[in-house]
Formats: structure tokens, C-alpha cells, sequence
């Protein structure tokens, strides 16, 4: 091609690039003669009847699963955290090539606990700590370890100000109230966590399941003569912990319990129309559940009630989804007792799907995270009449696409 | 037997008619009415003067026996680019969209027969359109957007033969098979979160055939006339889900003179008359509006006097107008579609005659009560004659 023909064709192309590469075919509608003659119809209702079975299951998780250990001096609960510490060596190497030195005064010994949360309207709040023997297990009861929780027994009062609401607290005990650990618990320490204020009131602080960690305890020290001009500090974390509490929880019998400790969870299985069922045209789905009893746990304690799908039926041991997507979350707070709404289209429009088709017609009520408080909601079981769970189902109808 | 040359051309476009339903088309709102808008399967050279030439033009499908015009093997393709702007009252948008509405190959058989393969664009169901509404759910009031769109249309496959019965006058012959289908969705969003967006899919396939004839024949030095015939059979559309529904097509006679009043000057009148109210009745029983019977009409002109670089510079221009069958309303007729459009371009020849470009822009509106669109595409065409 010549040159100049080259060129003029170059330039044309390119005029034509400009007006090609836009590509949008979307116009507003200009109704109704410039519309599709079918509308999008949608339809709202509450079906009801939709539990053939349902059952619940304590236990799943316990006190020493708990992600936060409960302190309560309530009249509904009393509760004491119990905290087993890591050893603490009683020797320490100053150097890299230097020889092994030993405690000779014990300077301060400080602990660290996290508080989850609090009662704000409560004054005065102390947290009492408690010497343990260092050897209890899973095993321990709240009769057991009253004994334990006497004057003779006190180590310290932590002290907590009104303005705090959560986080970090650092408190030295007093002179002398830890500065020996007896020969015979070879370096452990035990201690025990208890509530008091002016009021009735109960708090939670991080376990050693809870990613910011359990208590802490520290030791700052001078060594023996003659290098008694040398310091250091010991810290040891908590090795294990749970709690102890009385009343027991009650047993659940006529209604479906999910949350608390030791954790509840309740499996519902459903029977829902074909309507309901379908990966395209549910557009939301409520699952409606009506409390039996105000939610039980500490005050302003509160905690999202779950309703995950089930991959394998196998009672309280059942596989749920780990996708948190598919299924809905409440949240429900110490002392709720209106209904409770969770949104479950997304597991449906997964029921409605090829893979979905073979998966059973059941969700899980379960807190999230589960163990993590004690927060315990009761809600109506499938054959309470009009209190049982009902869907609220918003859906469209099929389009009339038409042909041609 | 056919040249080596002529063989692959005949194999490429016959894989090009096997993805016959790909074969892109310039839609338009409009063509959410009825069957959608009419194709106008023109090569670009053919669309710089309006159409005038159709039934004359060997690369263009309207007119089997225009196939003598093609001399040698020859395959050509037609690119088009759309800018649309449409207008209903307060309502206006912009669009635009690029297309690819006709490619063909034809070979001569001898000295007299000439065989052509084309594949282009019969109706289009490329439309899209979006409505926002407040709606009440759950006694809350929450802002729903809805977008309805069709993607596709149906296309014309036309395996054609011409004889050449004289100098002045030639007769073809042309087999069609219409195929293709439409991707129809709809699709909901919600303003509030808590609803799930809803979209839903169907699509309808379409088939059908068709017979055309045609005739050309020159009267003089300064005179040519062209007719053409089709007869369509029915189009079955069917969705993938089981409903089907039969449609009628149209009868199509087209007729075009050619006058050459002096040397490098051709002028062309071209008219049309299409009885799609035949598609009536298939319409109706599908409970959409019916269809009318409709001309069109086109005037041109092409001047081959101009040299550039020794190269003939043809330059085209012309003017159409057409209706259309699906209107707007209840009723067929109750506001009928229709549409006029001028066109100008110019070809340019390269590689000594192998290879040419033709460049066309077609502009124009389209208008149905208070609905109008404006449009203007432009063409590009490349004729190749290895």
C-alpha cells in the first residue's frame, strides 16, 4: 500500500476506533411501550410449620474452652475464674557465658489481666485474687473451691476504676503476697478470680484461648549476695484456665438453647417448600424465633446467635459450614426477650443450587464464636404453635420471559 | 473446478456460517418491539449511498442475480460502528456499540455462473434497558433498579448461484437458512442490603428458511433495472426451557434502477415493500403487539470521475427512508416506527485492484410517537480479491 493511501486508511480506522469502541446498549426504560411487557413480581410471606424435628445439646464447649472467664457476684450467677500459671524458674543466666544465679529478693510481683467487659453501672469494683493449690483440672467444682476463697487465702484487691471499661490492668499485689512459691508446687502458681462491687455485678476476662491472651504474672527480683546488685524479671502466662459457677445452667427441655457455658446448640430441621429453595429467586429469608425466657449471661454481656448451615446431620457433632456466609447472625444481649430475626437467604440460595440439592435441611443455632461467653438464648421449639420458628421468605415470582 | 483460491474462501466462510448466530447487528431500543429491528445487510460501499445500489451489488445479499457483478474470487467483510442517542420526553441516553453485520465470499464458475456464500444480519434482539422504581417490602419503602436486556437476533445464511444469460441481463437463485438465538435476562437490584439481587436468564433460539430470485438487467447504455424476490417460510423460536412459538415472515420484493446520465455518474432509485403482517397472528398468540406491511425507499449515488494517485476515488452519497413493522402501542399502528438516514462515503482501491476499502457514515433518526433515536455509524468495509 502506497504511503499516502496508508495514511488516509490509517486515519479513517482510527476515526472509526473512536466511535466503535463504546459499547453500551443500556437505555432508561422509556415504559411501558419501550419496556419488556413481563415484570418483576415479588411476593412476601411467613410460612410457618417449617420444623419436622429439632433437638438441643450442652456441652460442646466448656469452662476451660471459654474464651473469656466469667467473674460474677450475681443473684442469678456467681462465678470465679481459676488460673493456673505457667513455671517460673527460680534462676536466671546475667550472660550468655555467665554463670547461673539465684532469687534473693523477690521486688514486686505484678499481674496482668484483660477484662473482655464490664458492668459499667457498677462502683467499687474489685477483683479479688485468690492462692490456689496448683494442681486442679477440669475436675473442680464451685463447692471445691469455696473453701479456697477465704481472707487466709487473699493475695491482693485489684482495684478498678469506674471510667474503665475494658482492656489491659496492671496491678502490683502488695509486699510479701507473692513472693514466695512453696517448694512442693515446683514453681507453679494457681490463682483464683473473683467479682465484687458496691452492687451485684459481673465482669469477663481473656483466657488463654483468647487470642489477646490470659492473665500474666511477673516477678522482678534481685539475685542472691554476692551479685545481689543484679535484677531481673520472671513473667509466666497462664498454662491453663477455666471457670467454676453456681447455679448450674438449667436443663433445657422445652425450648432450643444456643450460647452460654458449657456452650448450647440446637439443630432445626426444616421442611420448606420448593418456593424457598432456589438459588436465584429468593431474595430474603428470615428465620423468626421467639425466646422462651429473657437471654441468661453477665450484664451487657451479649453475643450473636448463629444459624449455619449443616454439611453432615450428626446430632450435636454435626459438620456445619465454616463459610459464616452461609447462614445469618443475630445479636442477642443479656435480658433480650423479642424475637429473634436471622437471615438465612444466602443458605437457601445455596440449597438451590446442583451442589447444594444433596445437602440436608438443616440449620445449626450455635453462638459465634461459640464458648466465647456466657450469653444463652431459649427460644421456641417447632411445636410451640404460633411461638415456633417461622420463615418470613421474600421471593420472585418466575419472569414471564415469553417466546418469541 | 474451482481454483485452489476459491476453495479455502468457500471453506472460511462456511466456518463462518457455522458461528452464523455471532454475526453482530446494529439494535437499537426500538428493537425490543415485535421481532426486533429489521436488518439492513449492506456492504459499506452499498451503505454509502444509502442502499440505492442493494440490488445491483454482488457483495450485498438483497439480490442473487447481482452476483455476476463479481468477476473473480472475491471475499469481503463489513465493520460497523454505532453512536445512538435516544430521546423519549424527559427520558435520554447515549449509546454505542460496534458491529460486524455482513461477510461473504463469492467465485465465478466459468464463464457465465457465479457462486456466493453470505452471512448476515436479518433481525436484531440486541437491546437493553434499565427502570428504577420505589417499591414497598416488608413495610419499608426500598428503590429497585431494574435492567432487561436481550443479546442477539437471528441470521440470514445465504448459499446463492447467478447465471449470467447475457451481457445485459443475469438471473440468481438463493437458499436461505435463518438461525440464531437471543440471551434474555432480567435483573433486580435492591438499594437495601438485606435483599439479595435477583437475575435471571432464558434464551430462545430461532430457525426458519427462505428462497430469494432476482434479476438484473441492463436497457441501455445509460439505463440498468433490478428486481428481487423472497419468500420466507416461518420462524420457530424456542426457548431452552420447552415453550416454542411459530412466527410468519414476510414476502420481500424489491425492485432498483441504475441511470448513468453522464460518464463517472451513476444514480440509483431502490424500492422495497415487505409484508410483515404476516407476523400478526404469531405475535398476537404470544401476547405481544402485531406487525405491519412496510416500504422503503432509497436514493443514490455514486461519481467515478475522481482520480487520486491514478486510482478511481469513488465517492457515494445518498438518502433512505424506511418503515418499520413493530411500532410502539398496544396496536400495531398505533405509533408507527419508522426511519430516514443520509449517507456519504468513498472507496479506495489498493494493491492494484486486489484489495479495496470502502468508507461510508450513514446518519440519521428513528421515530415512534415521542420516541426518537438519532444515530450515526459509520462503515468500514474491506472487499479482497486474492
Amino acid at each position: 500500500m502506497r504511503p499516502g493511501r496508508l495514511s488516509i486508511a490509517a486515519a479513517l480506522a482510527a476515526l472509526l476506533a473512536g466511535l466503535g469502541c463504546r459499547e453500551n446498549v443500556t437505555s432508561p426504560g422509556s415504559c411501558p411501550d419501550l419496556c419488556p411487557a413481563g415484570r418483576v413480581v415479588l411476593v412476601d410471606t411467613v410460612i410457618t410449620g417449617i420444623v419436622i424435628s429439632d433437638s438441643t445439646f450442652r456441652g460442646y464447649y466448656g469452662p476451660a474452652e471459654a474464651q473469656d472467664l466469667p467473674l460474677a457476684d450475681l443473684d442469678s450467677l456467681r462465678s470465679v475464674a481459676l488460673v493456673r500459671f505457667g513455671v517460673r524458674d527460680s534462676i536466671w543466666y546475667p550472660a550468655t557465658n555467665d554463670t547461673a544465679v539465684g532469687i534473693g529478693r523477690v521486688d514486686s510481683v505484678q499481674v496482668r489481666i484483660t477484662l473482655a467487659n464490664r458492668d459499667t453501672t457498677a462502683t467499687h469494683l474489685r477483683i479479688l485474687v485468690y492462692h490456689l493449690p496448683a494442681q486442679f483440672d477440669t475436675g473442680m467444682t464451685w463447692a471445691a473451691v469455696q473453701p479456697y476463697l477465704t481472707d487466709s487465702q487473699l493475695v491482693d484487691t485489684i482495684k478498678v476504676d469506674s471510667s474503665f471499661t475494658g482492656g489491659d490492668v496492671l496491678w502490683t499485689f502488695k509486699p510479701g503476697a507473692m513472693d514466695v512459691i512453696p517448694d512442693s508446687d515446683a514453681g507453679v502458681v494457681a490463682l483464683a478470680f473473683a467479682v465484687t462491687a458496691d452492687s451485684r455485678t459481673g465482669l469477663s476476662i481473656t483466657s488463654v484461648e483468647n487470642a489477646l491472651g490470659g492473665p500474666r504474672l511477673g516477678w522482678f527480683v534481685h539475685a542472691k549476695a554476692p551479685r545481689d546488685t543484679l535484677s531481673h524479671g520472671f513473667f509466666v502466662g497462664s498454662s491453663f484456665d477455666t471457670f467454676v459457677f453456681d447455679p448450674p445452667p438449667p436443663p433445657v427441655t422445652n425450648a432450643l438453647a444456643a450460647g452460654g457455658l458449657p456452650s448450647a446448640r440446637s439443630i432445626l430441621r426444616l421442611q420448606l417448600p420448593a418456593v424457598a429453595i432456589d438459588s436465584v429467586r429468593v431474595i430474603r429469608a428470615t428465620l423468626i424465633l421467639t425466646p422462651t425466657r429473657p437471654a441468661r449471661g453477665l450484664p451487657k454481656e451479649s453475643f450473636l446467635l448463629s444459624a449455619r448451615g449443616i454439611v453432615r446431620d450428626l446430632g450435636p457433632k454435626s459438620v456445619i459450614f465454616t463459610d459464616t456466609a452461609a447462614g445469618g447472625t443475630a445479636a442477642v444481649a443479656t435480658g433480650d426477650s423479642s424475637e429473634i430475626h436471622i437471615e438465612i437467604g444466602r443458605l437457601l440460595r445455596a440449597w438451590g443450587t446442583v451442589a447444594g440439592d444433596s445437602l440436608p435441611r438443616a440449620v445449626m443455632l450455635v453462638a459465634e464464636p461459640e464458648g466465647a461467653g456466657m450469653v444463652e438464648a431459649a427460644v421456641a421449639r417447632g411445636g410451640a404453635g404460633a411461638a415456633a420458628p417461622r420463615l418470613r421468605l421474600t421471593f420472585v415470582r418466575p419472569y414471564p420471559f415469553g417466546v418469541p | 473446478m474451482m481454483p485452489r483460491r476459491a476453495l479455502l474462501g468457500a471453506a472460511l466462510t462456511a466456518a463462518a456460517a457455522l458461528t452464523a448466530p455471532a454475526v453482530a447487528r446494529a439494535d437499537s431500543v426500538f428493537g425490543i418491539r415485535g421481532l426486533g429491528l429489521i436488518g439492513r445487510p449492506f456492504s459499506a460501499r452499498v451503505s454509502s449511498s444509502a442502499g440505492a445500489f442493494a440490488l445491483f451489488d454482488g457483495t450485498s445479499p438483497l439480490n442473487p442475480a447481482s452476483l455476476t457483478q463479481v468477476t473473480t474470487t472475491t471475499g469481503w467483510g463489513t465493520f460497523s460502528a454505532t453512536s445512538r442517542n435516544f430521546a423519549d420526553g424527559p427520558v435520554s441516553s447515549a449509546l454505542g456499540s460496534t458491529r460486524f453485520p455482513l461477510f461473504g465470499f463469492a467465485t465465478p464458475i466459468g464463464r457465465r455462473a457465479v457462486f456466493g456464500v453470505t452471512v448476515s444480519e436479518y433481525l436484531d434482539r440486541t437491546w437493553a434497558v434499565t427502570t428504577s422504581q420505589d417499591t414497598t417490602i416488608r413495610d419499608s419503602t426500598v428503590t429497585v433498579s431494574d435492567v432487561a436486556s436481550s443479546t442477539g437476533g437471528v441470521t440470514d445464511v445465504r448459499v446463492a448461484g447467478a447465471y449470467r444469460l447475457s451481457d445485459a441481463v443475469s438471473l440468481g437463485f438463493g437458499l436461505h437458512a435463518l438461525a440464531g438465538s437471543t440471551r434474555l435476562s432480567i435483573a433486580r437490584d435492591f438499594s437495601a442490603v438485606a435483599y439479595s439481587n435477583y437475575s435471571e436468564v432464558a434464551t430462545t433460539s430461532y430457525s426458519g428458511v427462505a428462497v430469494s430470485a432476482g434479476i438484473t438487467a441492463r436497457l441501455g447504455p445509460r439505463l440498468a433495472t433490478a428486481a428481487s424476490f423472497r419468500v420466507n417460510g416461518r420462524l420457530k423460536a424456542t426457548a431452552l426451557n420447552g415453550p416454542s412459538a411459530t412466527i410468519g415472515l414476510p414476502l420481500e420484493v424489491s425492485a432498483a434502477a441504475i441511470f448513468v446520465p453522464v460518464s463517472g455518474v451513476g444514480l440509483a432509485i431502490s424500492a422495497g415493500y415487505q409484508t410483515w403482517s404476516s407476523a400478526q397472528a404469531g405475535l398476537a398468540a404470544a401476547g405481544q403487539s402485531g406487525a405491519r406491511n412496510v416500504w422503503n425507499l432509497a436514493i443514490g449515488g455514486e461519481v467515478t470521475a475522481l482520480r487520486w494517485r491514478g486510482q478511481v476515488l469513488p465517492l457515494r452519497f445518498g438518502y433512505r427512508w424506511r418503515q418499520l413493522p413493530f411500532g410502539i402501542g398496544t396496536l400495531a399502528g398505533s405509533a408507527p416506527l419508522s426511519e430516514h438516514a443520509l449517507s456519504a462515503g468513498l472507496g479506495l482501491a489498493m494493491a492494484s485492484g486486489r484489495a479495496t476499502f470502502d468508507f461510508g457514515v450513514d446518519t440519521g433518526s428513528r421515530s415512534a410517537g415521542s420516541a426518537s433515536e438519532r444515530f450515526t455509524t459509520v462503515f468500514v468495509g474491506l472487499t479482497v480479491r486474492p
